[in-house]
């Protein structure tokens, strides 16, 4: 039995492996489970987009050097700016939504990019911040993660019911004069504190695979949705475990891995789904 | 203007007033939707508004259920102080809505009593005993259950009016609720409408089935910005007043069946 389960334990023998293991734990249950919200609303372009516009908040803390406190700051400032702004936008209403998304999504990058280009070590640098490095996470920043996801998750626990109704019926909302514009931007703003929790995992280039493929996956096997999160908190978990082991052994990126391992799994949902995976289908239209 | 004006509706008991629109006008920018709608409607009358798209119609029910507000006159609701409204609910139109979404009949009909829960707390029982009871009424007590993505399309109708009934509504608009439906789910919804009658909930429609406005409703309102007219269907619909609305491309024609509307394709790139 020890033999078997060598293979398995052989990496915890890594303090910075068992690290790893409780970061992705954590950040594959916070951000599967507002990420289920992220799916059912249809904004899985906006999610990329913040992920991506938060890089000039990292690079101010990169020029600046505070280390990983800085950069979880300064990513959730201008997260929760970003979202702000695209809001606003759109709220304007000269501006479709996508196309305003696509802007601040675009101009941010760049300012992020051009920022670390004038710095040092600027490939590998920007190489951790796109793909993310939980290899390197740091106690405190476990810590963090654990703290903020909490604080996520209660504040969801909390607006449950007025976050369902905005995103499903949103007349129902105003009709029963619930705060719906306060309720959309807590909404954007738990997206974008679930990304900068969730960055270390990925980085800012997958960071959406983390947000989408664990809820994806988990649609297509139930119809209620307190399953549906519970689920792809669990897929998100499983997700990250199997691609920390992969990454292991066969030496590839972490973050790829993670990525790699949940969409793998969305692919057997999506073929063998009770009901409405593809091979039902299929089967349906024979009988 | 003292005796409400749907004490001419012919045959329904209550004549209470229930909203009083004076002179309502609505302006998106430069773009005139509404223009000097007066009215009133009373509790537990059934009401259509029928015109070419674009005439008004949804800006009239936003203005109603309080999603926007008036550009100029007043629209007051009896026994609540101007700026007041009793509880109205807004039946969406079957294509705005998201099917796929993971959630029950009853988990539907169950946040229509949001406001009465309020923020942070969970249903009561007498949350949960509102919403079997609505279920009941529109008989979809059997398939509380089930995914809302498995109901006919009769069935999603008479949903969103247990809805309605657990927020206790006292006034239903509903968008275009009759479109698409075969003619066994149409009795049902109005087999349901006929309740919100007895329990003097004022409902009021939009459709484009003329058909349908001049059969199941006790007035109709012919609107294309103004409003042309309000009363019994059969002195609303008019050969005049129909192409006064919809344009001189229309025609009706009164048949058994009852009213036939020929070249409503023009009447539909009117607007």
């Amino acid at each position: 039995m020890g033999n078997l389960l060598a293979p398995l334990l052989e990496p915890f023998a890594f303090p910075f492996m068992v690290r790893a293991l409780l970061a992705v734990l954590l950040i594959g249950i916070v951000s599967s489970t507002v990420g289920t919200f992220v799916v059912l609303r249809g904004m899985a372009f906006f999610g990329d987009a913040l992920a991506h516009a938060i890089l000039p908040g990292l690079a101010v803390g990169y020029l600046l050097g505070g280390g990983a406190a800085a950069f979880f700051w300064w990513g959730l400032g201008t997260a929760a700016l970003t979202a702000l702004a695209i809001g606003l936008i759109t709220e304007q209403g000269e501006v479709k939504e996508d196309t305003a998304i696509g802007i601040v999504f675009t101009g941010m990058f760049a300012l992020g990019v051009a920022m670390i280009s004038s710095g040092g070590s600027y490939a590998v640098d920007l190489a951790h911040l796109l793909f993310g490095n939980i290899l390197g996470v740091s106690t405190d920043q476990i810590w963090r993660i654990a703290l903020f996801g909490l604080i996520i998750l209660l504040t969801m626990a909390a607006f449950f019911k007025e976050l369902v109704i905005v995103a499903f019926e949103p007349i129902l909302a105003a009709t029963l004069r619930l705060p719906t514009r306060a309720l959309h931007y807590l909404q954007l703003l738990l997206i974008a504190a679930t990304i900068v929790v969730s960055l270390q995992a990925v980085g800012v280039a997958l960071m959406m695979a983390l947000l989408i493929t664990p809820p994806a996956t988990a649609s297509l096997l139930t119809t209620r949705l307190k399953p549906m999160m519970a689920l792809a908190a669990l897929v998100g978990a499983v997700s990250g475990i199997l691609g920390l082991y992969l990454s292991y052994y066969l030496g590839i990126a972490s973050g790829a891995a993670i990525v790699l391992v949940s969409t793998a799994f969305f692919i057997l949902a999506f073929f063998f789904a009770p009901q409405r995976g593809w091979l039902w289908r299929q089967r349906r239209l024979i009988a | 203007m003292t005796t409400p004006q749907c004490f001419l509706a012919a045959n329904h008991l209550h004549h209470d007033k229930f909203l009083s629109a004076h002179e309502l006008s609505f302006s998106y920018g430069p773009v005139t939707a509404l223009k000097d709608v007066s009215f009133e409607l009373c509790k537990g009358e059934r009401s259509a508004v029928v015109g070419p798209n674009g005439a008004g119609k949804s800006t009239l029910f936003k203005l109603i259920v309080g999603l926007l507000a008036p550009t100029r006159g007043t629209l007051s609701f009896e026994g609540y102080d101007s700026g007041q409204r009793p509880p109205i609910a807004y039946v969406p139109q079957r294509n705005d809505v998201d099917w796929r979404f993971p959630l029950s009949v009853r988990d539907v009909v169950m946040m229509g009593r949001a406001a009465h829960i309020g923020l942070f707390g969970r249903p009561s029982a007498e949350d949960r005993r509102v919403v079997e009871e609505a279920l009941v009424h529109v008989r979809l007590d059997g398939l509380a259950d089930r995914q809302i993505n498995a109901l006919s399309g009769g069935q999603q109708q008479r949903m969103f009016i247990a809805q309605a009934l657990a927020q206790q509504a006292k006034m239903v608009l509903m968008d275009e609720p009759l479109n698409g439906l075969d003619l066994k789910a149409q009795q049902d919804v109005y087999a349901v409408l006929d309740f919100l009658r007895e329990q003097e909930v004022t409902v009021f429609i939009s459709t484009h089935d003329l058909d349908q406005a001049a059969a199941h409703f006790d007035r109709v309102m012919l609107l294309n910005h103004t409003m042309q007219d309000f009363d019994v269907p059969t002195r609303v619909f008019t050969p005049d007043q129909l192409s006064a609305v919809y344009g001189a491309g229309l025609r009706l024609v009164q048949t058994d069946e009852g009213y036939l509307l020929v070249g409503d394709e023009v009447a539909h790139s009117h607007g």
